[in-house]
Parts: C-alpha cells; sequence; structure tokens
C-alpha cells in the first residue's frame, strides 16, 4: 500500500508559518473567537452587544469585536476574547455555534494585497459585496479587511491547501513584479 | 541568396545584442527582437514546415498569428511550445525549433512522397476508403502519419501558470492606430482603460505603414500615448491575446513572457470593450500559390520594416487592391527588383516609382520545387522572381465580435464581412469596422468610445498622407487549371471545394467538416472567405447566403497550462487535513485518501506489511481497547424552533421523538427513495441537533439540508451551521474503553445509567469542554469523545499514554472497515449503490408505520420499489479453508442458458477475530434465502458462498455493553 503522506505537504506548523515576497506577508492568526451567528440578527446584537452590521467581501472592520455578514441572516462574529454567550438556539429567535477552531485565519498584508485577491477571486475587491462569504483560491471561505491587512478565515480541513496555493500565487506574484 | 538581412534598419530589433538558435538541426544567426521567423527569413530558409495531409513545402507566409504555415515545435530551457508560430514566438538564445509534420526535417521530408499521390487522395478519401473492414484498423497508421507538432513528454513546466482576475472600465483589444486612440480617449474620460495587443510592442500596422499623427512620426506618437496610458496607471498587455469573449463581458487574455515564466491568463471583467483587431490580408487564388516564397504582402513589409528582412532580390508583387503599393514601393526602395501585377485596369492608385506595372493582368500560376522561381500571368507572360508577395485584399478581424453574438454585414465594396449591429458592451473601431484611411480609424475610435462619457482628450489626427481602400474582389474561380490553394495549413484546394460542392456538402459548416478547411492551429484565418466565396460561385449564391462557420474561443491557440493555473498537482483535488495528522505521521501512520480526506489506514510505517498489520490492529481492537481519529464524521448543528420537526423530515426514522442528550441511528433518502446518507443523529435539547453524517457526505448533507430549510421551513424556523471542522472526535472502542476513557477523569459518570449506548454527556478535558457520545461502529462498547481541534493533541497523547497499560491499539480506518463489517454495519455508497432503498437493508419500519411526510416517503410504493426481486442486503460465508471472496464478485443464476447476476459482494475480509472470511452483499431475494448456497462468479473463476444474515459476530449485541 503505497504512502500517500508522500504525496500531500506536511501540514505547516502555524506558528511560525510565513510566506513573505516584496510587497506581500502573509501569516497565521491564531487565539480569535470565531461564532456563526444565525437567525434574528438585530435580537443577538442586543444580547451580546456586538453590531449586527457585518462587513462585506473586502470590507473594513475594526476593533477586537466585529462581525462579518455571510448570509442574509447569518453572520461570523470574530472576537479576540471570548464572548459571554452561549452556543445553541436562544429563544429571542438566534442561534449560536462556535467555530474558533473550525475556522482557521489568515492575515495577508503589504502593497500587493490586490495582487493577491486578484488570483484569488473574480470578485471586485473594489466594488465589495454584502456578503463576505466568497471563494477564495476555489475555497470557501470569508474574506475582509482588518485595518491595513486583509483576513481570510476558511475551514480549517482546507487551511493548508489555502496555505499550498497562497505559497504559489505568492512566487507569481515577485515573478510578474520582477518580470 | 535570395532573402537577406540589411545592413540597417529593423525597428524592432536591437542589432548590439546578437542570439542564436537551433532550427531542425541547423544554427540560425539573429538579434534580440527577431521572432524565429523573420530570423529564419534573413538565414534565407524557404521551408519552414510540411503541409498536414500531402507533406507539400511550406514558406513563411505572414508575420503575425494568422500564419498558417510556420508553426514549430520549440524546446530548450526557456520556453516548450509545440506547434507555435514561428512568426510570433520571440527568438532566443538556447532556443530549439523543429519543423512540424517533417521527418527528419522540413528540407528533406522522407514522407514528401505523398504528394505524388494527391490526385488519389482528395478531400474526404478517408471517410470513404477506410470503411472496410474497420476504420479502426487503419485510423492508428492515419494517425501517426497525419497531425501537426509533437509534445514533449518529459517537459516540465518552470511552474504553474499564473492567472489574474481584473475588472476595468474600458478593455481595448489591439494596440494598432484604432486601439490607441480608443485607450486615450477612454482615458481621457476618467475610465480605467486595460489596452491589449498580441505583439511584443505597441502600434499594429503602423509599425511598418507610412503614417505621421499629430504632425509626428508614427513611432513618436505610438511611444508618446503609451507611455502616457502607463504613466496615468492604465494597464498596457503587450504579447497578449484575447482569445476568447464570454458572457457578462468577460474576456479572456492570454500573456506571453519571454523570461521563462509560463504563458499568464487574464480574466477581465470590462464594463465596456472596444474591438481593434484590424483585419488580416488574403491570398490570391492560382495555381501552386502555397509555393515557399509566396508570402502576404503586408509581412513582406513588417520584415523589411521591423526586421530589416528584404525577402527577395527579384520579387512580383500581386495585387487586387490599394495597400500592396506601399509594398512595392518599399521592397523596390531597400534595392529588390519589383514587378507590381495588378489585377485592375482602371481606377488605380499613382504608379509607383521604380516598380514595373503591369495592370490589367493575373497570376494564373507559379513554378519552382522547394522554392518559388517565377510565375505566369493570364497573357502567358512568364516572369522569373525569388518571392512572390500578394495582397487579395483584407478580412477584418472579426472573431471576438462573432464571439460575443455579434452579426455580420456582407459589404460589396469592401468585398468583406464587417460587425453588424451594434452588440450591448461592445464596440468596434479601425479596420474592423471597415475603415482603411487613418483618419476614418481615427473617426471610427472616436465613434466607438463616444458612449463611454465625455473625454478630456482630443482625438489624434492624421496629417501624413493617407491610405486608401480601391479593391476589386479576386475569388477562386470554378474549374481553374492546377492546384490552387485555398487552405495551406489542411492542404485544401479549389478543387476539394468543387467536390464538396459535387457531393452536396454545401452548407458552409459542412463544407468545413468535409474538407478540414479552416480546421486547425490557424481556424481558417487567410482561407476562410476565400473557401465561402468559391462555394458561393459554385452553387449560384452570394457569399452572404453562404454564410460563415461559427466563431468560438480561443481566437489562437492557448496553452492547456494557462486554462489550469495553479490547480495542478496536489492543488487540483485537494484532501481536507485532519487536525492530528502531524501526529499521526510520527505515528508512523500509513495514509490513504477517503471520502476527501487524507487518513490513516493503518500505522506501523509503510514499511510493514499492510495485511498482517491491519489484521493485528482489528484482532487487538476486540480484545482490549482501540483508539481511533474520527474527527472527519459529520458535525452538522440544526437549530431553531422548528428543528425537530425539520429532522423529521429529512430523515427516513421519525427523530422528532428522540429525547435531550440521547442518540439515535438513521437514514437520509434522496427524493427518490434511496438511501443517500446514514449516521447518528444527537439531540442536544429541546431545538438543537448534531447530525452526524458521513465523512464523504458533509458537503452533500449540508447542501441537503441547507436547500430543505430554505425550500421549505423559511425564515426563522430552522438553520442549519456546518460544525465538522471545530471538534476532533477521538474514538475510543472495546472492551476496556470504560477503564481508560476512566483512567482520562473526564469529569462525568460513565456508569451505564448515566452514560448509556445511545446517550452524549458532557465533561472537560483540563479547560476544555468534551463531548462524549456512547455510539459504535464497531459493535463493541465505544465512546466518541468529542473536542475543540487544536486542543486535541493533548487529549490524544493522554489517551496513547494511558492506553500502554490496558494494551491500547492505534487503528487506522481499514481495520475499522473489518470491525464494521463483522457486525453487519453498512457504508453507503460501498454497501449500496444508487439503486438501494430502505427496505432492502431490512430497514422497513418507517416505510410502513410513518404517516407523516419526509424526503423520499412517495418513492418507497412504487412498482419498482415493491418488486420481488430487489437485492438485498446479507451477509455471506464460505467453506471453511477458502479465502475471502473478491469484492464485486456476482453472484449467478442459469437462466435460459446464460448466465445471469444475482447481485454481488459489496465488502470482504478476512476476519481476524472469527478467525475465516466474512462478506456483505446485495443479493436478489437475499432476505428470504438464508441458508441457501448460491454460485459466484469472479474473472472466470466458480465459487460458493452460502446467504446468511449480514451480521457474523456478536448478533445479540452483548458487547455494546460489556
Amino acid at each position: 500500500m503505497r504512502n500517500l503522506a508522500e504525496k500531500w505537504a506536511v501540514v505547516p506548523d502555524w506558528q511560525t508559518a510565513a510566506i513573505e515576497v516584496p510587497g506581500l506577508a502573509i501569516r497565521s492568526l491564531a487565539g480569535l473567537s470565531q461564532y456563526l451567528v444565525s437567525g434574528k440578527l438585530d435580537a443577538w446584537s442586543k444580547a451580546s452587544g456586538v453590531s449586527a452590521l457585518g462587513v462585506g467581501a473586502f470590507g473594513k472592520a475594526e476593533g477586537d469585536c466585529y462581525a462579518a455578514q455571510v448570509a442574509r441572516d447569518r453572520m461570523l462574529v470574530v472576537s479576540a476574547t471570548p464572548l459571554g454567550i452561549e452556543p445553541g438556539w436562544h429563544d429571542a429567535g438566534f442561534g449560536v455555534t462556535v467555530v474558533s477552531a473550525g475556522l482557521q485565519v489568515f492575515e495577508a498584508e503589504g502593497s500587493a494585497t490586490a495582487e493577491l485577491i486578484a488570483r484569488a477571486t473574480t470578485l471586485d475587491s473594489s466594488a465589495g459585496s454584502a456578503s463576505a462569504a466568497l471563494s477564495f483560491a476555489g475555497a470557501n471561505a470569508v474574506v475582509y479587511r482588518h485595518g491595513d491587512r486583509l483576513r481570510i478565515h476558511v475551514d480549517r480541513g482546507l487551511a493548508t491547501y489555502l496555505w499550498t496555493w497562497m505559497e504559489t500565487a505568492a512566487r507569481n506574484i515577485a515573478a510578474t513584479a520582477k518580470g | 541568396m535570395t532573402a537577406s538581412r540589411l545592413s540597417s534598419g529593423g525597428s524592432a530589433i536591437d542589432r548590439s545584442r546578437p542570439i542564436s538558435f537551433n532550427f531542425d538541426g541547423r544554427t540560425v544567426q539573429g538579434f534580440e527582437g527577431d521572432t524565429i521567423a523573420s530570423a529564419l527569413l534573413a538565414a534565407d530558409v524557404a521551408v519552414v514546415g510540411r503541409s498536414f495531409k500531402y507533406h507539400r513545402p511550406r514558406g513563411i507566409w505572414g508575420a503575425g498569428v494568422e500564419e498558417p504555415n510556420a508553426l514549430v515545435d520549440v524546446a530548450g530551457s526557456v520556453r516548450a511550445t509545440p506547434n507555435t508560430r514561428a512568426t510570433t514566438e520571440p527568438a532566443r538564445s538556447g532556443l530549439v525549433a523543429k519543423s512540424v509534420n517533417a521527418s527528419p526535417n522540413a528540407a528533406a521530408d522522407r514522407n514528401a512522397f505523398i504528394d505524388r499521390f494527391s490526385r488519389f487522395i482528395p478531400a474526404a478519401f478517408y471517410y470513404k476508403t477506410f470503411m472496410w473492414p474497420d476504420w479502426h484498423l487503419f485510423e492508428p497508421r492515419i494517425r501517426a502519419v497525419a497531425g501537426l507538432g509533437k509534445v514533449d513528454p518529459d517537459w516540465k513546466s518552470p511552474g504553474p501558470a499564473d492567472q489574474i482576475n481584473r475588472h476595468c472600465d474600458v478593455l481595448v483589444v489591439g494596440a494598432g492606430p484604432a486601439g490607441l486612440a480608443a485607450a486615450k480617449l477612454a482615458a481621457g474620460a476618467g475610465k480605467s482603460v486595460i489596452l491589449v495587443d498580441d505583439q511584443p510592442l505597441p502600434g499594429g500596422s503602423l509599425l511598418h505603414r507610412d503614417a505621421e499623427i499629430d504632425g509626428k512620426p508614427a513611432a513618436a506618437w505610438i511611444d508618446e500615448t503609451a507611455a502616457e496610458l502607463k504613466g496615468a496607471g492604465h494597464l498596457v498587455l503587450s504579447s497578449t491575446t484575447a482569445f476568447g469573449i464570454y458572457d457578462h463581458n468577460l474576456i479572456a487574455l492570454n500573456q506571453r513572457h519571454n523570461d521563462g515564466r509560463p504563458d499568464t491568463l487574464w480574466r477581465v471583467r470590462s464594463r465596456q470593450i472596444v474591438l481593434a483587431t484590424g483585419a488580416i490580408e488574403r491570398p490570391l487564388p492560382f495555381a501552386n500559390n502555397d509555393l515557399p516564397g509566396i508570402m502576404s504582402a503586408d509581412a513582406a513589409l513588417a520584415y523589411l520594416r521591423r526586421y530589416a528582412v528584404l525577402v527577395g532580390r527579384r520579387i512580383v508583387v500581386a495585387t487586387n487592391n490599394d495597400s500592396a503599393y506601399e509594398v512595392a514601393v518599399a521592397l523596390a526602395t531597400a534595392g529588390a527588383d519589383v514587378t507590381l501585377v495588378e489585377i485592375r485596369k482602371n481606377a488605380l492608385p499613382a504608379a509607383p516609382s521604380g516598380v514595373k506595372l503591369l495592370a490589367g493582368r493575373t497570376l494564373v500560376s507559379a513554378r519552382g520545387g522547394m522554392r518559388v522561381e517565377g510565375v505566369t500571368l493570364d497573357d502567358g507572360t512568364s516572369l522569373a522572381a525569388d518571392s512572390v508577395v500578394v495582397s487579395g485584399d483584407w478580412t477584418p478581424t472579426v472573431h471576438l465580435f462573432c464571439q460575443a453574438r455579434g452579426k455580420l454585414a456582407w459589404d460589396e465594396t469592401r468585398a468583406a464581412f464587417l460587425p453588424g449591429d451594434p452588440v450591448e458592451g461592445i464596440s468596434v473601431a479601425g479596420a474592423l469596422s471597415g475603415a482603411v484611411a487613418l483618419s476614418d480609424v481615427f473617426s471610427s475610435a472616436a465613434k466607438a468610445t463616444s458612449a463611454i462619457g465625455e473625454t478630456k482628450t482630443k482625438a489624434p489626427r492624421s496629417t501624413g498622407a493617407e491610405a486608401t481602400g480601391g479593391v476589386l474582389a479576386a475569388w477562386p474561380i470554378p474549374g481553374a487549371k492546377g492546384r490552387v490553394w485555398i487552405d495551406y495549413q489542411n492542404d485544401v484546394t479549389a478543387k476539394d471545394v468543387e467536390l464538396a460542392a459535387r457531393e452536396n456538402f454545401v452548407s458552409v459548416e459542412h463544407l468545413k467538416r468535409y474538407t478540414t478547411l479552416g480546421m486547425a492551429t490557424d481556424q481558417g484565418k487567410t482561407s476562410n472567405l476565400v473557401g465561402l466565396a468559391l462555394m458561393a460561385n459554385i452553387t449560384g449564391r452570394t457569399v452572404p447566403e453562404v454564410g460563415t462557420t461559427t466563431y468560438r474561443p480561443p481566437f489562437t491557440p492557448v496553452p492547456l497550462a494557462s486554462f489550469s493555473g495553479a490547480l495542478g498537482g496536489e492543488l487540483m483535488s485537494p484532501v481536507r487535513r485532519l487536525p492530528l495528522e502531524n501526529v499521526h505521521r510520527a505515528n508512523r501512520a500509513v495514509f490513504q485518501e477517503y471520502g476527501g480526506w487524507l487518513r490513516p489506514a493503518h500505522y506501523g510505517g509503510a514499511g510493514a506489511d499492510a495485511d498482517r498489520t491491519i489484521q493485528d490492529e482489528a484482532r487487538r481492537a476486540r480484545q482490549s481497547v482501540a483508539l481511533f481519529d474520527g474527527s472527519t464524521l459529520g458535525k452538522i448543528e440544526v437549530m431553531g424552533p422548528k428543528a425537530a420537526e425539520f429532522v423529521d423530515f429529512i430523515y427516513y426514522n421519525t427523530m422528532s421523538t428522540l429525547k435531550p442528550g440521547r442518540c439515535r441511528y438513521g437514514f437520509m433518502l434522496s427524493e427518490n427513495g434511496v438511501v443517500f446518507d446514514d449516521g447518528i443523529l444527537v439531540r442536544l435539547d429541546e431545538n438543537r441537533f448534531v447530525v452526524s453524517c458521513s465523512t464523504s457526505h458533509v458537503a452533500s448533507v449540508h447542501a441537503r439540508l441547507e436547500e430543505w430549510r430554505q425550500d421549505r421551513f423559511g425564515r426563522g424556523a430552522v438553520y442549519i451551521h456546518n460544525a465538522t471542522s471545530e471538534m476532533a472526535t477521538l474514538t475510543v472502542s472495546g472492551p476496556n474503553s470504560k477503564k481508560l476513557l476512566e483512567a482520562l477523569d473526564l469529569g462525568l459518570s460513565l456508569d451505564d445509567a448515566d452514560l448509556p449506548h445511545m446517550a452524549i454527556g458532557e465533561g472537560r478535558f483540563g479547560e476544555d469542554a468534551v463531548r462524549i457520545a456512547r455510539v459504535s461502529f464497531t459493535g463493541d462498547r465505544s465512546y466518541e469523545v468529542s473536542i475543540r481541534a487544536d486542543r486535541a493533541e493533548p487529549l490524544w497523547a493522554r489517551m496513547q499514554e494511558t492506553g500502554k497499560a490496558l494494551d491500547a491499539v492505534t487503528i487506522g480506518l481499514e481495520a475499522l472497515m473489518i470491525l464494521r463489517a463483522e457486525k453487519g454495519y453498512i457504508v453507503i455508497g460501498k454497501d449500496t449503490d444508487g439503486t438501494t432503498l430502505p427496505h432492502d437493508l431490512g430497514v422497513d419500519g418507517p416505510r410502513t408505520k410513518r404517516k407523516n411526510e419526509y424526503v423520499g416517503r412517495r418513492s418507497l410504493f412504487t412498482d419498482v420499489a415493491v418488486q420481488d426481486s430487489r437485492l438485498q442486503f446479507v451477509g455471506l460465508t464460505v467453506a471453511e479453508g477458502e479465502p475471502p471472496l473478491a469484492t464485486g464478485t456476482h453472484a449467478i443464476a442459469k437462466s435460459g442458458g446464460k448466465l445471469r447476476s444475482q447481485g454481488f459482494v459489496t465488502s470482504s475480509y478476512h476476519s481476524p477475530t472469527l478467525g475465516r472470511p466474512i462478506a456483505l452483499a446485495l443479493i436478489e431475494r437475499g432476505a428470504s434465502r438464508h441458508g441457501e448456497t448460491i454460485d459466484l462468479q469472479h474473472l472466470g473463476m466458480l465459487r460458493h458462498a452460502t446467504i446468511t444474515g449480514p451480521c457474523a459476530f456478536d448478533p445479540s449485541g452483548e458487547r455494546l455493553n460489556a
């Protein structure tokens, strides 16, 4: 039986993994609390104190606690510290599921971030979209800006794939800039 | 010596940087900026390839993408491409080019003899000739002889091709005078502009045609305009071909690089597209018009002015239009002896100085062998020539316009199809729109950009001499003597078109398929119009009545690497990764791909005997305790006030009666009743369930739940969250599983009264919450412990450490498959197929008892669903001492003297615990045939087995609580 571990790159050590080419740096971001919230988002906002106005694709989020819209009545809530709200259904009309470990977060910065976006998605990053959920390098992801950085949330199982893809894209970006 | 490089001139080449490359085994010198074609011409290489069918010698015809003849396979260290056009491929040192369809080389092709038999092998001969006894008998040999170019199977790409998406206000295709003007005007209107051109430098025809713009030489205006655009942040892409227009103004570009990088694919979405794609010069019809040394007049001018290559010393220029006059004068000025043969008698441009003009004459034939030696005119005049340059007028490059569903209109004056009614979001300019004079070209650019917005830029003005567009159509005539070539690449003659007409292939699409006119790499850029004009003549129709074939992408061949981009190798179909993958690697797991995940198949390293290791893992799992990483199992949350009603509808089994803290096994059916997935449903509280579906079905089950939620339940009723990746699930199974779990001290009672089979409990491991589900896929007492994925490693390590005292074994998926098969537990898609209904698996209760609606219900009562002959799920045993049956083995029965399948083996293993083979199968009427011995056949071998119940181990289920 062939060991297919040889076929696939080893999962990076996310604590130290980094992609760096001129104009672009990408790293993994650990420690964020993440929650999927569905239902009456105003009710959620009232209960949690977190704004129900989630950013859309490439929208700019600010602060330590914010939300990204992922569907008409669904948000990904991101917080630097755990929120004191129970997972599950709330009678006020919303449901909460913790996905802190389920979504890997990558952060990209630098002048070539737009070039990374141009390779990852057909969306016009200057036009934006109401939903931050989009296909990023072929993977379902939640993508927005936090400060001057781009944050990408992707299913943990596909994080290694996306990392390898971003390594390839970064090499292409560097070659294009050089060429 | 005929063609040669002049001692000065050549706007495209850098004489300070000489290069050399290899063509067909000989070294060719050139300069940086040369194409392969220009360097070959400068070296006086006349024969650069062989034609597709007859292996006739082929010389260079054009100077751009229209080239039908000069195709080469390029190898070497920088960029390898089969079948590329020598006219667009930059020459560079180290490049190795080989002519196509020639053996050993173009100059001395051993298959050239085929041309002598050409009269016996006209168009479509093989459709008629090789029918008996079987086309497939001849096909391999014909394919070996035919074809253009060879792929080098050993070549490796230097890396994946880049793919870039862009958005802009205006995309201009073509950086000739019209394109540059349109881009400048659009930029002046404040729009974001992308300008693309397939040449290495912008300028188009201005790079070799005389012009003065805004009082400046054309070259200065080009540089100024391109610099302005770039300086203002607009994107100007050279060596880039727009090869396809798709829905919503998506336009695909392929950019070539000269630094070793693979081509780049650009996907541009533009609000407005301006097509300034120019026009392509057509050949003239006369016998032997395909000889090497006969080329496009415009190409001859391009080689002269851009590469300082004079294509001959004694040149005949033949034309039916005004554009060749400038060519004739330029060639004469460069030192050639030029005779201009003009079809027209009247209304001619001013007589060209230094050129002998023969007006009202027509070329009827060319003579020569490996290159042209002379021509004969219609009055019998014979002219010696080492080069014949011809212009049969211009065909506007309408391909992209037509791809965008634009309709063409025939222009009798221009003897060409021009873009007809406008297409929304697309405008046309320059020669494509029929403009000839530069002032008309600029007017068309202004018109094409007029709808974009008010521009602050002044439209450029032509201040020099203007081109004129006089033309007298010169189409092939039926019955002409000799071989008048229509399609150079595919060896299609006028006689072939006449043959097609005689055999009633008169539709333009039939003509293409019957004769191959317009096929292959050039897609008839120089030949299509000539061919259909001849068909019009033969059939008494007009050219527009014959019409054109359908224009489809790509405009020019595009490397497959451009389309695949980075998504090859690991990135093509990526597997998902376990949270503990690196731990399993360290623990010498051997991995396989299962259901889209990379998972341990077994442990012990790749050097271990896999079968023995797997058997050992399965045996030890029954003896003490097994540890297994089950993190891939679905964990999809269903919550909301109607969650219970929802899961009732989704599942075959009634789920709403499940108590909080309990689990239930159930099926999901497709709309046609087929078992779609099976798994455990956990009820966490009144309004919250967790669907634990099969590993490989997580995405499809999630989509299915979301679809039914939206379609049937609406907002506010129920919500679906896929949290599969949030938790790692570590399974502890076997007689000592409870002991191991107790030693972990997870902070909950594991007594059977508190945590019975099919119940869940909540505990803690250190600071982390864990959920323990007492469910089993082995038939032994089992616990699935779920913990945050990123905190699973310490728990797994603790389990391993604690397990040592209990002789615990870590098992891979292969051992688990044996354990579940011993119990007769199914794997959907393996033990079922696309016809298996729940009652085929022995689960009939919900079908007969449930009164409310659920997905798939109605399909369980159709005639097919209740047939006696359905395949039903059973076990099989073989005689003592016999090996396991092969999975896929068919149960057979004799019917009317023939063998008939009665079903097949779905799973088969050797059970180390039972010490004998076990098998699961779907067998016709199997449920009522327990105890019957049946015949089975696999790869011609006949065997026997006895039908049993699916469960071969612990049928009473005592071990679940042992």
